[in-house]
């Protein structure tokens, strides 16, 4: 990259250029009929399972697992599994997911003009946008 | 959900609101390194982010570095920096009948060519040899022989010293085919940066041990101080050419301390009287300033000038208390008298000042421009400023590589983590989406 060295600002942004790690490419687009076929097999976001993973993994960070020395449960924990529905249930009544569809989809329709039946092969032409809810 | 508990969750809702608009008013974050605050100086905040990177150390690394493979190969940039700054309109044109070898050349007063009174010295003598590079021709130890001798000659240039009006007449040698060419031919033959008279000027202005050796009055010493603090401003692009009073008293106090042999710094844990003695510096420029075997190895050359700290501080027990403070203020210090001594060293210095006479002269009909330094800069402003650029330029490249080479270590790791972290979330996806266990 060709930089100003006489220029403050331009030596800042090469160390922010170089400082900002979201330049490191992100994964391959998952095959769309494995997300067709596979979704239906997902059991859906349980807070429950989610807050008993991070309590189990507690230990990995050196904190105590488990009820306190007196028998009450720990309040640290009760607060991770209320965090964790908060923001499952945000998730699921709040978030809003949009789908932007390029033009130039290619598709197959099936039709009918005067003279009979037809099939028409071509691609759509405008952005659509689909919605959807995280479950 | 019974009623009481719909009441509740009126309550604590508006006391999450409450709670969560406090949270949002996030206390002001101090500025842990003063190189924030500060808008144009960029070095000091390059070193702040070394010092992040690397720890403290690397200022020392730095310096071995500057002093070695910085000054080691910055020479043919500095000279095409120069050539671009000086060529002017006329650069095509003849060289005037009073510049040939026979004509009434171009004069300059001696203290206007000689700022800081370096061609007062023998360039044999004990200081002389720390000051002047004698392996080789070069223009100031002709400027000495010709003050002593009446005249001498440096590559494409006559010296005839006036002692009558002490002025130094400068005539074409040779022949050259236009005014650009013969400053081009000049360029090339002097020696911008040597590493010994640069590494001996930068550590005198820690120590002053040869300002204070060549027996120099208090008042030389200030108006030396003046101009090369005004040289400074000019580093941090503040062409101002103000010099606070604060600043000025600050001076004034430097050369008093420089004259009477020993410093005080402010080495970021109170003031530290240091005195390095002529013994000391000799030896030290005579381990550092080669251009073979561990002259050229940054990290002899770091611990050689870090020796000098041990060498020099007066009281003993307050350095070892706080030795790493110490390091730390006298490297980062050193660090900026280093980018100092180098707009010097392409502006200042007698074989810079008799080109930018004699290229001024050109212009003005044989009579040089150049006078009171103080003045000069201000009337060269935009030239010197443009020639301080260039070097700070450079300077500021090496720096910013060295930090790059330091943050590819630490980012290296970080970067690794990340892709191994996006392929096990991919391979994570994919399992999820494939109903059987394969």
């Amino acid at each position: 990259m060709a930089i100003n060295f006489n220029n403050t600002e331009a030596i800042i942004g090469a160390f922010n250029k170089i400082l900002n790690l979201s330049s490191i490419g992100g994964p391959p687009t998952v095959p769309t009929p494995l997300i067709l076929l596979g979704v239906k097999s997902r059991s859906g976001l349980s807070p429950t399972k989610i807050a008993s993973r991070i309590i189990a993994r507690k230990s990995e960070a050196g904190l105590p697992v488990g009820v306190l020395p007196s028998g009450g449960i720990s309040p640290d924990e009760i607060m991770e599994r209320i965090r964790i529905e908060e923001i499952v249930k945000a998730f699921q009544q709040d978030a809003v997911i949009t789908v932007a569809i390029p033009p130039g989809i290619t598709l197959t329709a099936a039709g009918i003009s005067p003279t009979g039946p037809v099939t028409v092969f071509g691609s759509t032409i405008r952005f659509v946008s689909g919605y959807g809810v995280i479950q | 959900m019974s009623l009481s508990d719909d009441k509740r969750g009126i309550f604590t809702t508006i006391g999450s609101y409450t709670s969560v608009i406090q949270a949002t008013k996030m206390p002001n974050s101090t500025n842990l390194f003063p190189s924030i605050n500060n808008k144009k100086e960029i070095v000091p905040f390059m070193l702040d982010i070394l010092k992040v990177v690397a720890g403290t150390d690397a200022l020392q690394e730095l310096t071995g570095e500057l002093f070695t493979n910085f000054i080691d190969k910055v020479e043919p940039q500095l000279k095409a920096a120069l050539k671009n700054q000086v060529a002017q309109y006329n650069a095509g044109g003849n060289v005037p009948n009073y510049f040939q070898p026979a004509g009434t050349g171009v004069r300059v007063k001696v203290k206007d060519l000689d700022i800081n009174g370096k061609l007062k010295t023998n360039p044999i003598s004990q200081d002389g040899q720390l000051l002047y590079n004698n392996s080789a021709p070069n223009f100031d130890s002709k400027a000495y022989d010709a003050i002593a001798n009446g005249n001498a000659t440096f590559s494409n240039l006559q010296m005839k010293y006036l002692a009558n009006s002490d002025e130094m007449q400068f005539n074409l040698n040779g022949s050259a085919s236009s005014i650009g060419s013969w400053a081009d031919d000049y360029i090339d033959s002097i020696n911008v940066i040597n590493k010994k008279e640069f590494i001996s000027n930068v550590m005198n202005k820690i120590y002053g041990t040869i300002t204070k050796s060549q027996g120099k009055t208090v008042n030389e010493a200030y108006q030396e101080l003046t101009v090369n603090a005004l040289i400074g401003q000019l580093v941090n692009d503040d062409d101002s050419f103000e010099i606070s009073p604060e600043d000025n008293a600050a001076l004034l106090r430097r050369a008093e301390e420089i004259i009477n042999g020993i410093v005080n710094y402010d080495m970021g844990c109170g003031v530290m009287a240091a005195s390095l003695p002529l013994s000391g510096l000799t030896n030290l420029i005579n381990n550092i300033s080669g251009t073979t075997g561990q002259a050229t190895d940054p990290n002899y050359v770091g611990n050689q000038v870090n020796n000098t700290i041990d060498q020099s501080v007066q009281n003993k027990e307050i350095a070892n208390a706080n030795k790493q403070t110490v390091k730390d203020g006298f490297f980062q210090r050193l660090i900026a008298l280093i980018t100092q001594a180098l707009a010097e060293a392409i502006t200042a210095t007698p074989q810079i000042r008799a080109l930018l006479s004699i290229i001024s002269a050109f212009q003005n009909q044989g009579i040089t421009k150049i006078g009171n330094p103080k003045d000069d800069l201000v009337k060269f402003k935009t030239l010197i400023k443009c020639i301080i650029n260039e070097a700070m330029k450079l300077i500021n490249e090496f720096i910013f590589n060295l930090i790059k080479k330091f943050l590819t270590i630490l980012l290296k790791p970080l970067i690794l983590k990340i892709i191994k972290e996006k392929i096990t979330q991919y391979s994570g996806i994919i399992k999820s989406l494939v109903p059987l266990k394969i």
